[in-house]
């Protein structure tokens, strides 16, 4: 029996089995199972030009890769306040041929549901998020203003890596909730406990690491509710012989407020407020960090001109440490797989936007005790999200959507300055101008049915820090523009278009950290380049959740410091999804 | 809809999250090593300079190191004997130099010991081109306090017992010559013995310091430690320097061997001077070079040391060997600071 029909076979089986059980269940009882997943087809074909002399005779410049995988889900209820679900992904890649490059992998496998009808609890594979400063899963960097036919490919990623549930992270553990309803003065009480395993231990030298947490939210009304938050990463001692234990509390406040309804005017406040504390227990070595944070945002509602101002006062303070907060989607020390080498040299490229497009293995799934790296090219000023520490000042937003849905435009200025200087008691002011625009063209033609958007975005970034003693002056400044239009010129048929570029210049110094986080040098980084893309194509959606796309890409980069020559990379992808 | 009185609480209270805001203020320190030191431009602002072109160590003068740069450096100050070749490097890491951290009081970071002797200055950066030279005449070396042995100036101290194989080569004497550990003459012993390892040895007896038959040394053993200045030619590599320390436990003027007798064996040494230093109350009984239990009564007593002997020995079959002995002192709380 070769492998292939192996494969098939037990294809076959499952899926008669799943259909069979679904046709025994009776219309108007819970199904005793359901079936879940994805689908995906995706295929690059990539051509690569350097510039400059002498020519690269070393690299291939052409280049194939993609696969077809499913992601196979079996929920099954053996009754009404229990489900498991076990997921299993088959993946082959292109080029392995007759089941060679084909794995098997279990993608999520959980238990979860409610006892007595009062407690909800869920074993396993669990999607988790807090608050932005306990535990939550930022956007990477590039995210801003994507255009959607780029964030096509986003969507792969951010599926791949478990991002897709709204800023959580996907932990191995358990979690329980629940909640009390009353009468008078207290309109609900609920809780949530959670613990989950961040790093296995060897028995030896390294512990058991564990990140568990608790919430408690009381809400008074519709106006008020108050949340108190606790988290902490911490090494569970005695599951191996090392005397050194890790371990990062994190405390937070909340309160919401909302204003009674005015006539034109409705007024909301939301903020959070806490402190952590980072040490090692066991050594001297490491000086225990203590930090704290406020975040107020008070926002105010013209509802008959549909628009929103809300302005966000922010202060982290330069030790606070939050790894379920801080931990990065993309993991800065990884290399592209595409044209990892290029030059005759065979210097490795760093990875770009492209890449970071497109390529799963550049983004992490776990989070870190310690401030991961980052490129200020990409982000100077917000790194860790809302919890990046060192920060101090306000951003001050402007929404508006008006109903009929033919515009949105948002508007945003930030202003931060240091609240500890980098060796220097000098702080770096950090500025940010974003516009964001969509606009539903469909809209404004009132005898047009198909749909016709476009979308634009804009940031620039600045950070600056005037010269010292013969120190050189900070002055790094990044912008990143976007736009796109989808023209549906058939039905579900449309024609897509992107252009999504950065573009940076200047100067700063990068801290080096030691391993217990304390910054131990500088170094210069000087930039000076872009990087651009654009693309054009063809998209077909079947329904809601499933499409298939064509699409023609040009990405350039181009850099005036550094040993890698300006390039252009073309490539034409092949993209079916689908989920269910 | 009305405002509920928590909701109005709330509102009372909200200038108390701006205050936490206004708190947040800009900290005086910084994060990680000033920039100015890393990236700022270097230069010296005062000049390096000698606080005296001559100094007398043994009336406890020293000299003091000026300078004054425009950032924090990793600076080194080298000072050379020009005729002993003994080197004194003090290293540090700021802008400025002075009492607190370019003192120099005499003594030595590679052996050999400092003589009355010129002496040159060279003050040199990790990370910079520039180097600054200045001078000091060295009138008289520092002397070091504790139960001095022998330095050997004095030849070889009359009370002392020699017993000197009769083998070949045999060079058990006193040297002048200018690569003496401390002054100008050291102790030199060496021959080829081939059928015993030990190629000599002499004994210094308590009698020659003191009133009685114990050396005049504190009773504290972890306050007493024996030093002294061993060179190993740079051919040599089978000296084994062993050196006794016998006690009157019962203190009836005699040793006798049911007594402590302690050790230190030498072996291995790089070429070059070294300087050995033991705390009285770490030696230990040895036996064929390995510890053993106490012949005596397991007490380390100093005050009733009755005897050294420095025995010098070789593995009969690898031939000739040779060591330099120089400097043998006791002293009191500190190892030697040559």
């Amino acid at each position: 029996m070769n492998i292939s029909f192996r494969y098939n076979l037990l294809l076959t089986v499952v899926l008669s089995f799943l259909v069979s059980g679904a046709v025994a269940q009776s219309d108007t009882q819970p199904k005793k199972f359901r079936v879940t997943g994805a689908a995906r087809g995706l295929l690059f074909g990539d051509d690569l030009n350097q510039a400059g002399a002498p020519a690269d005779t070393v690299t291939a410049p052409k280049l194939a890769s993609g696969h077809t995988l499913v992601d196979l889900g079996v929920a099954i209820r053996p009754n009404q306040s229990m489900e498991v679900l076990g997921l299993l992904r088959i993946r082959n890649d292109f080029g392995g041929f007759w089941g060679a490059g084909t794995t098997f992998d279990l993608r999520q496998l959980y238990v979860r549901g409610v006892v007595n009808n009062k407690v909800r609890y869920q074993l396993g594979d669990i999607d988790y998020k807090l608050t932005p400063y306990t535990l939550f899963n930022v956007d990477q960097e590039t995210s801003f203003a994507r255009p959607q036919a780029f964030q096509n490919y986003m969507d792969v990623v951010n599926y791949d890596n478990f991002y897709d549930f709204s800023n959580a992270w996907r932990q191995q553990g358990a979690a329980v909730d629940f909640g009390f309803v009353f009468r008078k003065f207290v309109r609900e009480v609920n809780f949530n406990f959670f613990t989950s395993r961040i790093n296995r231990t060897n028995f030896t030298s390294v512990s058991e690491r564990l990140f568990s947490g608790m919430r408690m939210e009381v809400v008074q009304s519709d106006l008020v509710s108050f949340a108190a938050t606790y988290v902490n990463m911490y090494d569970w001692m005695g599951t191996s012989r090392s005397t050194v234990h890790f371990s990062n509390p994190v405390v937070t406040g909340q309160i919401n407020l909302t204003l009674p309804e005015q006539e034109n005017w409705q007024f909301m406040a939301t903020s959070e407020f806490g402190m952590s504390q980072q040490f090692y227990r066991g050594t001297e070595a490491d000086p225990d960090m203590k930090g704290a944070f406020g975040d107020l945002k008070i926002s105010a509602e013209l509802k008959p001109r549909n628009l929103v101002a809300t302005l966000n006062l922010h202060s982290v303070e330069a030790d606070f440490r939050s790894p379920g907060a801080q931990t990065k989607r993309i993991n800065f020390n990884a290399a592209p797989r595409a044209f990892q080498r290029i030059t005759n040299e065979q210097s490795i490229r760093t990875f770009t936007l492209l890449d970071l497009l497109r390529e799963t293995d550049l983004y992490n799934m776990q989070l870190s005790e310690e401030l991961m790296a980052f490129d200020p090219r990409y982000d100077n000023i917000t790194p860790y999200g809302d919890a990046t520490p060192n920060r101090s000042g306000f951003a001050l937003t402007i929404d508006h959507a008006p109903a009929e849905e033919r515009y949105a435009v948002q508007a945003t200025w930030l202003n931060f300055n240091e609240l500890r200087g980098q060796g220097t008691t000098q702080l770096k002011n950090f500025q940010r101008f974003e516009l964001l625009g969509n606009v539903n063209i469909h809209q404004w033609l009132p005898n047009y049915k198909k749909a016709i958007r476009l979308e634009a975005g804009l940031r620039q970034d600045q950070t600056k820090r005037d010269s010292e003693e013969g120190v050189r002056a900070v002055d790094l400044a990044s912008t990143l523009v976007s736009t796109g239009f989808a023209v549906e010129f058939a039905k579900n048929l449309s024609f897509t278009g992107a252009l999504q570029g950065i573009y940076y210049q200047g100067f700063d110094f990068l801290p080096l950290r030691s391993d217990f986080d304390q910054v131990v040098f500088f170094n210069e980084f000087e930039v000076d380049g872009s990087e651009q893309m654009i693309g054009l194509g063809l998209r077909y959606d079947f329904s809601e959740n499933d499409y298939l796309t064509i699409q023609w890409n040009n990405f350039k980069s181009e850099n005036n410091f550094g040993d890698l020559p300006n390039y252009e990379i073309n490539q034409l992808v092949f993209l079916f999804s689908m989920k269910f | 809809m009305t405002t509920t009185y928590p909701a109005k609480m709330l509102l009372k209270y909200w200038p108390l999250l701006l205050l936490f805001f206004a708190s947040c203020a800009k900290e005086e320190t910084f994060d990680g090593p000033a920039l100015i030191d890393i990236y700022g431009d270097f230069t010296v602002i005062n000049d390096f300079q000698a606080s005296a072109s001559t100094v007398n160590f043994a009336e406890g003068q020293t000299v003091t190191f000026t300078a004054l740069f425009s950032k924090n450096v990793n600076w080194t100050i080298t000072i050379t004997g020009e005729s002993s070749g003994a080197v004194r490097q003090i290293s540090g890491f700021s802008n400025e130099l002075d009492a607190s951290n370019a003192r120099w009081n005499g003594t030595t970071t590679n052996l050999p010991m400092f003589r009355a002797e010129n002496c040159s200055v060279e003050l040199t950066f990790a990370n910079e081109e520039e180097t600054f030279q200045a001078a000091v005449e060295v009138i008289a070396p520092k002397t070091n306090p504790g139960l001095l042995l022998s330095d050997f100036e004095n030849g070889f101290p009359e009370e002392w017992v020699p017993f000197v194989q009769s083998g070949a080569n045999m060079s058990f004497v006193v040297a002048t010559v200018d690569i003496a550990g401390q002054g100008n003459s050291y102790f030199d012993m060496g021959g080829t013995v081939n059928w015993d390892y030990l190629i000599g040895m002499f004994d210094i007896p308590g009698s020659a310091y003191g009133d009685g038959t114990a050396f005049p040394l504190a009773n504290n053993p972890n306050n007493v430690f024996f030093n002294c200045l061993l060179y190993n030619p740079p051919a040599i590599s089978n000296a084994i320097t062993l050196i006794q320390f016998r006690e009157d436990d019962n203190g009836n003027g005699t040793y006798e061997n049911n007594e402590d007798l302690w050790a230190i064996e030498v072996t291995g040494l790089s070429a070059g001077w070294h300087l050995i230093s033991q705390r009285y109350s770490d030696l230990t009984t040895l036996v064929n070079g390995q510890p053993a239990a106490p012949l005596g009564n397991g007490i380390h007593e100093p005050n009733r040391l009755f005897q050294v002997s420095v025995l010098f020995l070789a593995n009969p079959v690898t031939g000739y060997s040779q060591n330099y002995l120089d400097y043998l002192i006791f002293t009191e709380n500190t190892p030697l600071q040559p």
